[in-house]
Protein backbone atom coordinates (compact mmCIF):
# COMPACT_ATOMS: atom_id res chain seq x y z
CA UNK A 1 0.00 0.00 0.00
CA UNK A 2 1.17 3.53 -0.80
CA UNK A 3 1.87 5.77 1.98
CA UNK A 4 -1.06 8.37 0.83
CA UNK A 5 -3.40 5.42 0.27
CA UNK A 6 -6.04 5.74 2.67
CA UNK A 7 -6.56 2.40 5.31
CA UNK A 8 -8.15 0.05 3.42
CA UNK A 9 -9.87 -2.08 6.95
CA UNK A 10 -12.80 0.95 6.75
CA UNK A 11 -13.23 1.07 3.28
CA UNK A 12 -17.12 0.38 3.36
CA UNK A 13 -17.50 2.35 6.00
CA UNK A 14 -15.91 5.70 4.78
CA UNK A 15 -17.21 5.01 1.30
CA UNK A 16 -20.93 4.88 2.65
CA UNK A 17 -23.09 7.27 5.00
CA UNK A 18 -22.49 7.96 8.82
CA UNK A 19 -22.67 7.33 11.90
CA UNK A 20 -19.29 5.20 11.26
CA UNK A 21 -18.79 2.61 14.21
CA UNK A 22 -16.97 3.66 16.60
CA UNK A 23 -13.77 1.86 15.75
CA UNK A 24 -13.18 3.94 12.61
CA UNK A 25 -14.49 6.80 14.34
CA UNK A 26 -11.57 6.35 16.54
CA UNK A 27 -9.43 5.74 13.80
CA UNK A 28 -10.37 8.96 11.87
CA UNK A 29 -9.39 10.91 14.87
CA UNK A 30 -5.91 9.48 14.54
CA UNK A 31 -5.39 9.13 10.00
CA UNK A 32 -5.67 12.01 8.19
CA UNK A 33 -5.83 10.80 5.01
CA UNK A 34 -9.07 8.58 6.11
CA UNK A 35 -10.77 12.10 7.06
CA UNK A 36 -9.98 13.24 3.86
CA UNK A 37 -11.74 10.33 1.84
CA UNK A 38 -14.57 10.79 3.81
CA UNK A 39 -14.55 14.59 3.21
CA UNK A 40 -14.03 13.54 -0.83
CA UNK A 41 -17.09 11.32 -0.51
CA UNK A 42 -18.85 13.84 1.00
CA UNK A 43 -18.62 16.80 -0.96
CA UNK A 44 -19.37 14.33 -4.59
CA UNK A 45 -22.36 13.23 -2.33
CA UNK A 46 -23.65 17.10 -2.99
CA UNK A 47 -24.06 16.32 -6.44
CA UNK A 48 -27.45 13.72 -6.80
CA UNK A 49 -25.84 11.25 -8.85
CA UNK A 50 -22.40 10.19 -10.38
CA UNK A 51 -24.17 10.96 -13.70
CA UNK A 52 -24.48 14.23 -15.32
CA UNK A 53 -28.18 15.83 -15.19
CA UNK A 54 -27.81 16.32 -19.37
CA UNK A 55 -26.76 12.54 -19.72
CA UNK A 56 -29.29 11.84 -17.56
CA UNK A 57 -32.22 13.39 -19.13
CA UNK A 58 -32.56 11.51 -22.29
CA UNK A 59 -32.79 9.22 -21.29
CA UNK A 60 -35.59 10.00 -19.26
CA UNK A 61 -37.37 11.27 -22.43
CA UNK A 62 -37.24 7.92 -24.11
CA UNK A 63 -38.38 5.94 -21.08
CA UNK A 64 -41.89 8.17 -21.03
CA UNK A 65 -42.28 8.06 -25.02
CA UNK A 66 -42.01 4.40 -24.33
CA UNK A 67 -44.45 3.70 -21.61
CA UNK A 68 -47.03 5.89 -23.05
CA UNK A 69 -46.61 4.24 -26.32
CA UNK A 70 -46.86 1.05 -24.39
CA UNK A 71 -50.00 2.65 -22.37
CA UNK A 72 -51.75 3.27 -25.67
CA UNK A 73 -51.17 -0.01 -27.08
CA UNK A 74 -52.63 -1.37 -23.97
CA UNK A 75 -55.74 -0.45 -22.26
CA UNK A 76 -55.41 0.77 -18.98
CA UNK A 77 -58.91 -1.06 -18.10
CA UNK A 78 -56.82 -4.38 -19.79
CA UNK A 79 -53.62 -3.64 -17.47
CA UNK A 80 -56.07 -3.08 -14.41
CA UNK A 81 -57.89 -6.55 -14.84
CA UNK A 82 -54.59 -8.55 -15.56
CA UNK A 83 -52.64 -6.83 -12.22
CA UNK A 84 -55.95 -8.21 -10.41
CA UNK A 85 -54.49 -11.57 -11.20
CA UNK A 86 -50.96 -10.87 -9.94
CA UNK A 87 -49.37 -11.64 -6.51
CA UNK A 88 -49.33 -9.25 -3.85
CA UNK A 89 -52.89 -7.74 -4.11
CA UNK A 90 -54.88 -7.28 -1.60
CA UNK A 91 -57.53 -9.46 -0.43
CA UNK A 92 -60.11 -6.99 -2.00
CA UNK A 93 -58.78 -7.22 -5.27
CA UNK A 94 -58.46 -11.02 -5.11
CA UNK A 95 -61.99 -11.12 -4.49
CA UNK A 96 -63.03 -9.06 -7.10
CA UNK A 97 -60.58 -11.63 -9.31
CA UNK A 98 -62.46 -14.51 -8.23
CA UNK A 99 -66.06 -13.18 -9.32
CA UNK A 100 -64.48 -11.86 -12.13
CA UNK A 101 -63.23 -15.59 -13.24
CA UNK A 102 -66.15 -16.92 -11.98
CA UNK A 103 -68.30 -14.48 -14.77
CA UNK A 104 -65.73 -15.91 -17.34
CA UNK A 105 -66.15 -19.07 -16.44
CA UNK A 106 -69.86 -18.31 -16.51
CA UNK A 107 -69.81 -16.45 -20.06
CA UNK A 108 -67.34 -18.74 -21.40
CA UNK A 109 -69.98 -21.99 -20.71
CA UNK A 110 -73.07 -20.26 -22.23
CA UNK A 111 -70.78 -19.85 -25.31
CA UNK A 112 -70.01 -23.22 -25.06
CA UNK A 113 -73.28 -24.76 -25.09
CA UNK A 114 -74.63 -22.87 -27.65
CA UNK A 115 -71.43 -23.59 -29.69
CA UNK A 116 -72.50 -26.94 -29.05
CA UNK A 117 -76.18 -26.22 -30.25
CA UNK A 118 -74.62 -24.66 -33.32
CA UNK A 119 -72.92 -27.71 -34.06
CA UNK A 120 -75.93 -30.26 -33.24
CA UNK A 121 -76.74 -32.09 -36.13
CA UNK A 122 -80.14 -30.63 -37.82
CA UNK A 123 -82.61 -32.53 -39.32
CA UNK A 124 -81.91 -35.08 -42.58
CA UNK A 125 -77.88 -35.16 -40.88
CA UNK A 126 -75.75 -35.94 -38.34
CA UNK A 127 -72.37 -34.71 -37.77
CA UNK A 128 -69.10 -36.97 -36.90
CA UNK A 129 -66.26 -35.56 -35.28
CA UNK A 130 -63.30 -37.04 -35.73
CA UNK A 131 -60.29 -38.09 -32.86
CA UNK A 132 -57.73 -35.21 -34.53
CA UNK A 133 -60.39 -33.10 -33.96
CA UNK A 134 -61.91 -32.52 -37.40
CA UNK A 135 -65.68 -32.52 -38.01
CA UNK A 136 -68.22 -33.64 -41.11
CA UNK A 137 -71.81 -33.68 -41.69
CA UNK A 138 -73.20 -36.18 -43.14
CA UNK A 139 -76.83 -37.09 -44.44
CA UNK A 140 -79.43 -39.28 -42.12
CA UNK A 141 -79.44 -43.24 -43.78
CA UNK A 142 -76.77 -42.99 -45.96
CA UNK A 143 -74.31 -45.39 -45.38
CA UNK A 144 -71.28 -44.59 -42.60
CA UNK A 145 -68.04 -46.83 -42.76
CA UNK A 146 -64.57 -46.53 -41.60
CA UNK A 147 -62.01 -49.36 -41.42
CA UNK A 148 -60.25 -48.18 -38.34
CA UNK A 149 -59.71 -45.60 -35.30
CA UNK A 150 -62.71 -44.04 -33.35
CA UNK A 151 -65.03 -40.95 -34.14
CA UNK A 152 -68.32 -39.33 -32.10
CA UNK A 153 -71.99 -39.32 -33.93
CA UNK A 154 -74.07 -36.58 -32.83
CA UNK A 155 -77.32 -37.68 -34.07
CA UNK A 156 -80.31 -35.12 -34.83
CA UNK A 157 -82.19 -36.21 -31.72
CA UNK A 158 -79.47 -35.21 -29.35
CA UNK A 159 -78.25 -38.50 -28.98
CA UNK A 160 -74.55 -40.32 -29.26
CA UNK A 161 -72.49 -42.60 -30.80
CA UNK A 162 -69.03 -43.43 -29.94
CA UNK A 163 -67.81 -46.19 -32.61
CA UNK A 164 -64.89 -47.81 -33.23
CA UNK A 165 -63.64 -48.89 -36.60
CA UNK A 166 -63.62 -51.38 -38.30
CA UNK A 167 -67.94 -50.30 -38.38
CA UNK A 168 -70.59 -50.16 -40.77
CA UNK A 169 -73.44 -48.11 -39.48
CA UNK A 170 -76.84 -46.10 -41.44
CA UNK A 171 -77.65 -42.96 -38.67
CA UNK A 172 -81.25 -42.53 -38.16
CA UNK A 173 -83.31 -40.26 -37.17
CA UNK A 174 -84.37 -41.78 -33.87
CA UNK A 175 -81.91 -44.80 -33.55
CA UNK A 176 -79.48 -46.33 -36.52
CA UNK A 177 -78.84 -49.80 -38.29
CA UNK A 178 -75.23 -51.38 -37.04
CA UNK A 179 -74.10 -54.14 -39.36
CA UNK A 180 -70.50 -54.48 -38.13
CA UNK A 181 -68.66 -52.81 -35.43
CA UNK A 182 -68.60 -51.95 -31.74
CA UNK A 183 -71.15 -48.75 -30.91
CA UNK A 184 -71.46 -47.15 -27.99
CA UNK A 185 -74.72 -45.65 -27.54
CA UNK A 186 -76.02 -42.60 -24.92
CA UNK A 187 -79.34 -42.28 -26.00
CA UNK A 188 -81.33 -39.09 -25.41
CA UNK A 189 -84.62 -38.85 -23.50
CA UNK A 190 -87.50 -38.65 -25.82
CA UNK A 191 -91.07 -39.30 -25.99
CA UNK A 192 -90.18 -41.24 -29.28
CA UNK A 193 -88.97 -44.80 -29.02
CA UNK A 194 -85.19 -45.50 -29.85
CA UNK A 195 -84.51 -48.00 -31.96
CA UNK A 196 -81.28 -49.90 -32.84
CA UNK A 197 -80.86 -52.52 -35.17
CA UNK A 198 -78.46 -55.28 -36.14
CA UNK A 199 -79.22 -58.17 -38.25
CA UNK A 200 -79.68 -60.39 -35.75
CA UNK A 201 -82.62 -57.91 -33.74
CA UNK A 202 -83.73 -55.31 -32.64
CA UNK A 203 -83.09 -52.92 -29.54
CA UNK A 204 -85.58 -50.26 -28.23
CA UNK A 205 -84.68 -48.01 -25.82
CA UNK A 206 -86.35 -44.52 -23.84
CA UNK A 207 -82.89 -43.04 -22.45
CA UNK A 208 -80.14 -45.05 -21.59
CA UNK A 209 -76.65 -45.63 -22.31
CA UNK A 210 -75.39 -48.99 -24.02
CA UNK A 211 -72.94 -51.04 -25.56
CA UNK A 212 -73.59 -52.89 -29.03
CA UNK A 213 -71.28 -55.12 -31.05
CA UNK A 214 -72.29 -56.80 -34.22
CA UNK A 215 -70.01 -59.35 -35.64
CA UNK A 216 -71.09 -62.40 -37.97
CA UNK A 217 -72.11 -64.28 -34.68
CA UNK A 218 -74.48 -62.61 -33.38
CA UNK A 219 -75.19 -59.28 -31.57
CA UNK A 220 -73.89 -58.66 -27.85
CA UNK A 221 -75.66 -55.79 -25.86
CA UNK A 222 -74.59 -54.42 -22.80
CA UNK A 223 -76.61 -52.12 -20.50
CA UNK A 224 -74.67 -49.55 -18.77
CA UNK A 225 -77.29 -46.91 -17.45
CA UNK A 226 -81.17 -47.33 -17.96
CA UNK A 227 -83.00 -50.31 -19.49
CA UNK A 228 -83.33 -51.50 -23.11
CA UNK A 229 -85.55 -54.09 -24.48
CA UNK A 230 -83.63 -56.46 -26.61
CA UNK A 231 -86.06 -58.24 -29.39
CA UNK A 232 -83.61 -61.10 -31.21
CA UNK A 233 -84.99 -62.27 -34.47
CA UNK A 234 -87.42 -65.01 -34.18
CA UNK A 235 -87.10 -65.08 -30.74
CA UNK A 236 -88.48 -64.25 -27.26
CA UNK A 237 -87.67 -60.54 -26.36
CA UNK A 238 -85.72 -59.36 -23.12
CA UNK A 239 -85.47 -56.46 -20.69
CA UNK A 240 -81.96 -56.04 -19.81
CA UNK A 241 -80.90 -53.57 -16.96
CA UNK A 242 -78.11 -51.65 -16.27
CA UNK A 243 -74.59 -54.19 -16.35
CA UNK A 244 -76.50 -56.81 -18.06
CA UNK A 245 -75.07 -58.06 -21.33
CA UNK A 246 -76.88 -60.19 -24.06
CA UNK A 247 -75.97 -61.58 -27.09
CA UNK A 248 -78.34 -62.34 -30.00
CA UNK A 249 -77.98 -65.06 -32.60
CA UNK A 250 -79.30 -66.50 -35.23
CA UNK A 251 -78.35 -69.56 -33.77
CA UNK A 252 -78.55 -69.16 -29.72
CA UNK A 253 -78.98 -66.48 -27.17
CA UNK A 254 -78.16 -66.74 -23.56
CA UNK A 255 -79.83 -65.48 -20.74
CA UNK A 256 -79.56 -62.50 -19.11
CA UNK A 257 -76.89 -61.78 -16.42
CA UNK A 258 -74.98 -65.01 -17.78
CA UNK A 259 -71.62 -63.00 -17.38
CA UNK A 260 -69.31 -66.07 -18.10
CA UNK A 261 -70.77 -66.82 -20.99
CA UNK A 262 -71.29 -63.15 -22.36
CA UNK A 263 -67.82 -62.06 -21.25
CA UNK A 264 -66.36 -64.42 -23.40
CA UNK A 265 -68.27 -63.63 -26.42
CA UNK A 266 -67.28 -60.02 -25.69
CA UNK A 267 -63.62 -61.33 -26.35
CA UNK A 268 -64.26 -63.06 -29.30
CA UNK A 269 -65.78 -60.21 -30.87
CA UNK A 270 -63.17 -58.83 -30.42
CA UNK A 271 -60.99 -60.64 -31.94
CA UNK A 272 -58.70 -61.43 -29.30
CA UNK B 1 -40.70 29.96 0.57
CA UNK B 2 -41.97 26.82 2.53
CA UNK B 3 -39.92 24.35 2.00
CA UNK B 4 -41.87 20.60 1.62
CA UNK B 5 -41.06 18.93 4.34
CA UNK B 6 -42.99 15.24 3.57
CA UNK B 7 -40.47 12.51 3.84
CA UNK B 8 -38.92 11.42 0.71
CA UNK B 9 -41.15 8.51 -0.25
CA UNK B 10 -38.77 4.99 0.10
CA UNK B 11 -39.25 2.29 -2.86
CA UNK B 12 -41.19 0.26 -1.40
CA UNK B 13 -43.91 3.07 -0.53
CA UNK B 14 -43.41 4.49 -4.47
CA UNK B 15 -43.84 1.06 -5.39
CA UNK B 16 -46.98 0.40 -3.39
CA UNK B 17 -48.85 3.44 -4.41
CA UNK B 18 -48.03 2.52 -8.10
CA UNK B 19 -49.86 -0.76 -7.81
CA UNK B 20 -52.93 1.27 -6.16
CA UNK B 21 -53.08 2.91 -9.52
CA UNK B 22 -51.60 6.11 -9.11
CA UNK B 23 -49.20 5.75 -12.21
CA UNK B 24 -47.17 8.92 -11.88
CA UNK B 25 -45.42 8.03 -9.24
CA UNK B 26 -43.34 5.49 -11.82
CA UNK B 27 -41.60 9.01 -12.81
CA UNK B 28 -40.06 8.58 -8.89
CA UNK B 29 -38.43 5.45 -9.87
CA UNK B 30 -37.47 6.30 -13.02
CA UNK B 31 -35.52 9.55 -11.88
CA UNK B 32 -34.15 7.28 -8.89
CA UNK B 33 -32.94 4.65 -10.75
CA UNK B 34 -32.28 5.50 -13.94
CA UNK B 35 -28.51 6.51 -13.48
CA UNK B 36 -27.42 3.36 -12.12
CA UNK B 37 -29.38 1.21 -14.79
CA UNK B 38 -27.34 3.53 -17.41
CA UNK B 39 -24.39 3.07 -15.30
CA UNK B 40 -24.90 -1.13 -15.51
CA UNK B 41 -25.22 -0.77 -19.04
CA UNK B 42 -22.19 1.31 -19.41
CA UNK B 43 -20.74 -1.50 -16.87
CA UNK B 44 -21.09 -4.40 -18.24
CA UNK B 45 -20.00 -2.59 -22.00
CA UNK B 46 -23.56 -2.91 -23.84
CA UNK B 47 -22.58 -0.73 -26.90
CA UNK B 48 -23.30 2.97 -26.30
CA UNK B 49 -26.00 2.80 -29.58
CA UNK B 50 -27.69 -0.02 -27.66
CA UNK B 51 -28.17 1.66 -24.03
CA UNK B 52 -31.05 3.81 -24.96
CA UNK B 53 -32.97 0.89 -26.15
CA UNK B 54 -32.14 -1.33 -23.22
CA UNK B 55 -32.90 1.59 -20.57
CA UNK B 56 -36.41 2.13 -22.08
CA UNK B 57 -37.48 -1.92 -21.94
CA UNK B 58 -36.10 -2.27 -18.61
CA UNK B 59 -38.52 0.20 -17.36
CA UNK B 60 -40.97 -0.89 -19.61
CA UNK B 61 -40.92 -4.27 -18.24
CA UNK B 62 -40.73 -3.15 -14.33
CA UNK B 63 -44.21 -0.95 -15.22
CA UNK B 64 -45.82 -3.79 -16.75
CA UNK B 65 -44.69 -6.42 -13.94
CA UNK B 66 -43.76 -4.09 -11.02
CA UNK B 67 -46.36 -6.11 -9.16
CA UNK B 68 -43.78 -9.10 -9.23
CA UNK B 69 -41.58 -7.18 -7.53
CA UNK B 70 -40.86 -8.06 -3.46
CA UNK B 71 -40.57 -5.07 -1.49
CA UNK B 72 -38.32 -6.89 1.05
CA UNK B 73 -35.89 -6.70 -2.02
CA UNK B 74 -33.87 -3.73 -3.49
CA UNK B 75 -34.92 -2.29 -6.04
CA UNK B 76 -31.87 -1.53 -7.36
CA UNK B 77 -30.96 -5.23 -7.57
CA UNK B 78 -34.49 -6.15 -9.07
CA UNK B 79 -34.10 -3.82 -11.34
CA UNK B 80 -30.87 -4.49 -12.54
CA UNK B 81 -31.74 -8.11 -12.71
CA UNK B 82 -34.23 -7.02 -15.22
CA UNK B 83 -31.88 -5.34 -16.94
CA UNK B 84 -29.29 -8.01 -17.18
CA UNK B 85 -32.13 -10.20 -18.47
CA UNK B 86 -32.90 -7.46 -21.22
CA UNK B 87 -29.76 -7.56 -22.13
CA UNK B 88 -29.55 -11.30 -22.50
CA UNK B 89 -32.68 -11.32 -24.68
CA UNK B 90 -31.22 -8.59 -26.45
CA UNK B 91 -27.85 -10.33 -27.54
CA UNK B 92 -29.12 -13.47 -28.35
CA UNK B 93 -31.55 -11.63 -31.20
CA UNK B 94 -28.42 -10.49 -32.61
CA UNK B 95 -26.75 -13.91 -32.06
CA UNK B 96 -24.46 -13.10 -29.10
CA UNK B 97 -25.62 -14.11 -25.68
CA UNK B 98 -22.12 -13.42 -24.09
CA UNK B 99 -22.21 -10.64 -21.53
CA UNK B 100 -19.21 -7.89 -22.66
CA UNK B 101 -16.11 -8.27 -20.60
CA UNK B 102 -17.06 -5.98 -17.40
CA UNK B 103 -13.83 -6.07 -16.13
CA UNK B 104 -12.59 -2.12 -15.82
CA UNK B 105 -9.80 -0.92 -17.99
CA UNK B 106 -6.73 0.10 -16.27
CA UNK B 107 -6.39 3.63 -15.77
CA UNK B 108 -4.05 5.14 -18.03
CA UNK B 109 -2.04 8.18 -16.88
CA UNK B 110 -3.43 10.26 -19.25
CA UNK B 111 -6.69 9.35 -18.54
CA UNK B 112 -5.79 10.77 -14.79
CA UNK B 113 -3.82 13.69 -15.89
CA UNK B 114 -7.16 14.25 -17.80
CA UNK B 115 -9.12 13.72 -14.06
CA UNK B 116 -6.48 16.01 -12.30
CA UNK B 117 -7.14 19.09 -14.24
CA UNK B 118 -11.04 19.06 -13.60
CA UNK B 119 -12.20 21.58 -10.92
CA UNK B 120 -15.45 20.49 -9.42
CA UNK B 121 -16.75 17.20 -7.71
CA UNK B 122 -19.15 17.34 -10.79
CA UNK B 123 -16.43 17.60 -12.87
CA UNK B 124 -14.37 15.19 -10.93
CA UNK B 125 -17.05 12.25 -11.56
CA UNK B 126 -17.37 12.91 -15.29
CA UNK B 127 -14.13 12.36 -15.32
CA UNK B 128 -14.21 8.82 -13.91
CA UNK B 129 -14.30 5.97 -16.32
CA UNK B 130 -17.56 4.16 -16.33
CA UNK B 131 -15.99 1.17 -14.25
CA UNK B 132 -15.44 3.34 -11.49
CA UNK B 133 -18.47 5.95 -11.88
CA UNK B 134 -20.82 2.98 -11.88
CA UNK B 135 -19.26 1.80 -8.64
CA UNK B 136 -19.56 4.82 -6.88
CA UNK B 137 -22.95 5.70 -8.04
CA UNK B 138 -24.29 2.33 -6.22
CA UNK B 139 -22.19 2.77 -3.30
CA UNK B 140 -21.98 6.72 -2.95
CA UNK B 141 -25.55 7.74 -4.45
CA UNK B 142 -27.64 4.99 -3.79
CA UNK B 143 -25.63 3.82 -0.60
CA UNK B 144 -25.97 -0.21 -1.35
CA UNK B 145 -23.75 -2.23 0.23
CA UNK B 146 -20.29 -4.09 -0.81
CA UNK B 147 -22.65 -7.19 -0.54
CA UNK B 148 -25.36 -5.92 -2.87
CA UNK B 149 -22.78 -4.30 -5.23
CA UNK B 150 -21.35 -7.69 -5.37
CA UNK B 151 -24.55 -9.08 -5.99
CA UNK B 152 -25.37 -7.01 -8.46
CA UNK B 153 -22.46 -6.83 -10.88
CA UNK B 154 -21.19 -10.52 -10.50
CA UNK B 155 -17.84 -8.78 -8.90
CA UNK B 156 -16.21 -10.97 -5.56
CA UNK B 157 -16.34 -8.76 -2.55
CA UNK B 158 -12.53 -8.38 -2.14
CA UNK B 159 -12.34 -7.19 -5.79
CA UNK B 160 -14.91 -4.59 -4.77
CA UNK B 161 -12.88 -4.11 -2.00
CA UNK B 162 -9.39 -3.42 -4.02
CA UNK B 163 -11.38 -1.19 -6.92
CA UNK B 164 -13.31 1.19 -4.43
CA UNK B 165 -9.93 1.84 -2.46
CA UNK B 166 -7.98 2.79 -6.30
CA UNK B 167 -11.00 4.90 -7.16
CA UNK B 168 -11.35 6.86 -3.87
CA UNK B 169 -7.83 7.36 -3.51
CA UNK B 170 -7.59 8.40 -6.77
CA UNK B 171 -10.48 11.13 -6.02
CA UNK B 172 -9.07 11.63 -2.59
CA UNK B 173 -5.77 13.09 -4.34
CA UNK B 174 -7.31 14.81 -7.13
CA UNK B 175 -9.64 16.67 -4.99
CA UNK B 176 -6.73 17.74 -1.93
CA UNK B 177 -4.38 18.54 -5.48
CA UNK B 178 -7.63 21.09 -7.18
CA UNK B 179 -7.61 22.34 -3.27
CA UNK B 180 -4.39 22.86 -3.23
CA UNK B 181 -4.55 24.96 -6.66
CA UNK B 182 -7.67 26.71 -5.40
CA UNK B 183 -5.39 27.73 -2.45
Amino acid sequence: MNNNDFCEEFIEEISGKEPFSSACQAHLKTCEICRETVYSVKSFRSEKSAYSPGEIERFKDGVAKRISAAEQAEPAFLQKIVSWFRPGFSGGNMLFATGFTILILILGMNVLSKKEMIFKAGPGVYQVAWSDGKTQIFPLDAPFQIDSGSALISAPDSSSYEVVGPIRLLVKERGFYLSTGVLIAGVAPSKETFVGNTPHGQLEVLGTIFECRVASEGTLVKVISGRVLAKPSGKAQKILTAGQEWKMSLIESASPGETQASQSSVLDLQGN
Amino acid sequence: MVQDERPIPSDAEVVRQFREGDSRVFQILVDRHLPSLLGFFRYIRVPEEMVDDMIQETFLRVYRHIDHYDVARSFSTWLTTIGRNVFYTESRKRGNARLPENQPQPQTESNLDHVIARETARELLDGLDEQSKYLIELRVFKDLSFAEISEITGDPLPTLRVRFHRILNRLRITAGRVKEHEQ
